[in-house]
């Protein structure tokens, strides 16, 4: 197991800064605190904010492919500038509308702005990574950078849009968020993006597809644990889309919204910072948190008191946070990583999928009995959660947990030493560890051992030889093909 | 302790996404990326999984490597792998005075030059058998 501390080189934070600025800026979206506000004060009832729901989430899944194919054929900086000017052109419309309808088209362009910038900043951030290191294993601390700095700009926009809403109108914040996306535009045309295609060659979609849908036929554990994320997500989505309506139903200030909707988003951190501390699996804590969901989803029914419901939407937000993300480690558990793409976007599209009629539904069963009497289908969907999360981890129980990602080299290290024998596509990885003599001796003899009795594997080291030795000989080099920017250290 | 920090983050953030909320993000994970193009080796559900789907072809006896092939392959590389491949490879220099000019430990230096000099090998390959480069 090779094991290391692994350094940022200086020109990989250099390079993501416009990428992380612009991202940042990005998460500056004025009005999403008010947005439930708004839609009341032009003449939405839950019902059609059901109908606006469904709207963006059946734009998403359609618009997922070509977006994900264009960004990989064309350019991923203007995959995420497209999505910003989408986002422009969603708050522009939604400011501009007096009805249902303009605000529904709105949502549906907000749709294309999901679509675009979903998975986007990622695959830019491991192939940066890949391009400066050589190596995928930065690659989760820099998402993880990346991802603290938007949530900040979310929290920042959810306490700031309130204050906005109070002092000037709720349509506003709509117009106020549009020159702030200009600036992360500008961000993302400043950032000097990987062009590693050929060497990064990442799955298909498509392909993504195919291999989950023959996991989800072949593995029935896959299956069960598919669609306990699925279901989880659809109840946590459930919460952030539908929770302000009670707060509207009690007629709660404007300035009000802000703070809940920071609070609410920052479930998703702490959460995710409690998952890694609970033993999820361990059943007085699965009892507690099921316990805790299903009392929270039926204070929802009842409770007339502002602070008791925020409390509960929090605590169940939290709740969910955590079982997502648990039911999400135990996904990746029970795939290889070969097909964890493809396998992790079949749930992802299993969540939208669910949540179009769940929240047509939602928004019917609201208006005609009042929101509080809606969240039964709360209550009912943690019902399900429960069950299928039960299920999961009784069934993985016992299963040893594996490290959800692991560079080439470690993988092809681990590879090897569970099959007790070095393939070709593990050696290859090895190569310059091999000629740079930083092989531990185990390893060394296994790669020793294969070249002996592969030719495939001797014409490919010798080739490779070759190619450094002939390398040598170019010394010394024209100068238009010196390495640009030589800094002095 | 910063590590496993990061590492909670991220993966919050890539789990996260399974959250499905309005601002989450679309799931998408990364296998490791392969240094070699997986499609040159045999699948799992194949015979002999992981070995060389095709062995790779021998090259022509010493000398036949043009320097201006060698160079063009060079040149097509992405910048930062150009720069340790030309001070490692080229200049020769050891991988403490590398890690001095670009923050590169010994350990990224070799993860680098493992791909970059693949990209060279498939890009040399190519050159010298046309009838096969066009597929």
């Amino acid at each position: 197991m090779i094991t290391k501390d692994a350094a940022t080189p200086r020109t990989l934070a250099r390079r993501l800064l416009p990428l992380q600025i612009g991202v940042a800026l990005q998460g500056l979206i004025l009005w999403v605190p008010i947005e439930k506000l708004f839609m009341t004060q032009i003449g939405f009832d839950a019902a059609t904010v059901g109908v606006m729901a469904a709207a963006y989430a059946a734009v998403v899944p359609l618009l997922e492919v070509p977006s994900g194919i264009l960004a990989d054929r064309w350019s991923r900086s203007w995959i995420l500038i497209l999505g910003c000017v989408a986002l422009m052109l969603s708050s522009l419309i939604g400011g501009l509308s007096r009805n249902v309808i303009a605000y529904v088209i709105a949502a549906m362009v907000l749709g294309i702005y999901f679509a675009f910038s979903s998975g986007t900043v990622d695959s830019i951030v491991y192939d940066t990574v890949l391009e400066e290191t050589g190596s995928n294993e930065l690659y989760e601390t820099w998402i993880g950078r990346i991802r603290a700095v938007e949530s900040a700009g979310f929290v920042l926009s959810s306490l700031a849009g309130g204050v906005l809403a109070q002092y000037t109108s709720t349509r506003f914040t709509y117009f106020a968020t549009i020159p702030l996306i200009g600036l992360a535009i500008i961000g993302f045309l400043r950032f000097n993006e990987p062009r590693l295609h050929q060497a990064a060659e990442r799955v298909s979609l498509r392909s993504h597809v195919a291999l989950t849908f023959r996991t989800m036929i072949t593995s029935r554990a896959v299956v069960g644990v598919l669609l306990l994320v699925a279901t989880a997500g659809l109840l946590s989505q459930a919460v952030f889309e539908f929770g302000p309506l009670w707060l509207v139903a009690l007629a709660a200030p404007a300035v009000l919204y802000g703070p809940y909707w920071a609070v609410l988003v920052s479930t998703l951190g702490i959460g995710g910072l409690l998952a890694g501390k609970l033993h999820v699996e361990r059943r007085l804590m699965l009892a507690m948190l099921i316990i805790l969901s299903l009392a929270t989803a039926l204070l929802l029914t009842w409770t007339r008191s502002l602070a008791v419901l925020v409390a509960a939407q929090v605590v169940l937000a939290l709740v969910l946070a955590i079982v997502a993300i648990h039911a999400s480690r135990l996904l990746h558990d029970a795939v290889p990583s070969s097909i964890r793409a493809g396998v992790s976007s079949g749930a992802g599209t299993m969540t939208w999928i669910l949540f179009l009629p769940f929240s047509l539904v939602f928004g019917w069963a609201a208006r005609e009995n009042g929101v509080h009497w809606s969240g039964f289908m709360l209550a009912g969907a943690v019902v399900v959660v429960a069950v299928l999360l039960v299920v999961s981890v009784r069934a993985s129980r016992g299963a040893a947990p594996v490290e959800v990602a692991l560079t080439a080299k470690e993988e092809a290290v681990e590879v090897s030493q569970r099959a007790q024998e070095l393939a070709c596509k593990q050696l290859v990885e090895l190569v310059a560890d091999y000629l740079d003599d930083a092989l531990s001796p185990e390893m060394r003899a296994k790669f020793e051992e294969h070249i002996s009795g592969c030719d495939g594997c001797t014409i490919y080291l010798s080739q490779t030889q070759r190619i450094i030795a002939e390398l040598k000989d170019l010394s010394p080099l024209p100068d238009n093909l010196e390495a640009p920017r030589t800094e002095r250290a | 302790m910063k590590v496993s920090i990061g590492r909670m983050i991220a993966n919050l953030g890539a789990r996260g996404r399974a959250l499905g909320n309005r601002f989450a993000w679309w799931s998408r994970w990364f296998p490791p990326a392969p240094t070699v193009d997986a499609e040159r080796f045999r699948g799992a559900d194949e015979p002999y999984p992981d070995h060389w789907r095709e062995f790779p072809r021998p090259w022509p006896a010493a000398n036949a490597l043009e320097p201006e092939a060698l160079k063009a392959a060079l040149a097509a590389l992405p910048d930062p792998w150009r720069r340790v491949v030309i001070l490692r490879d080229i200049d020769g220099r050891p991988p403490g005075e590398v890690s001095a000019a670009t923050g590169l430990t010994a350990e990224q230096q070799r993860d680098v030059l493992n791909r970059a000099r693949e990209l060279i090998w498939e890009e040399l390959g190519r050159g010298l058998e046309p009838d096969r480069g066009g597929s």
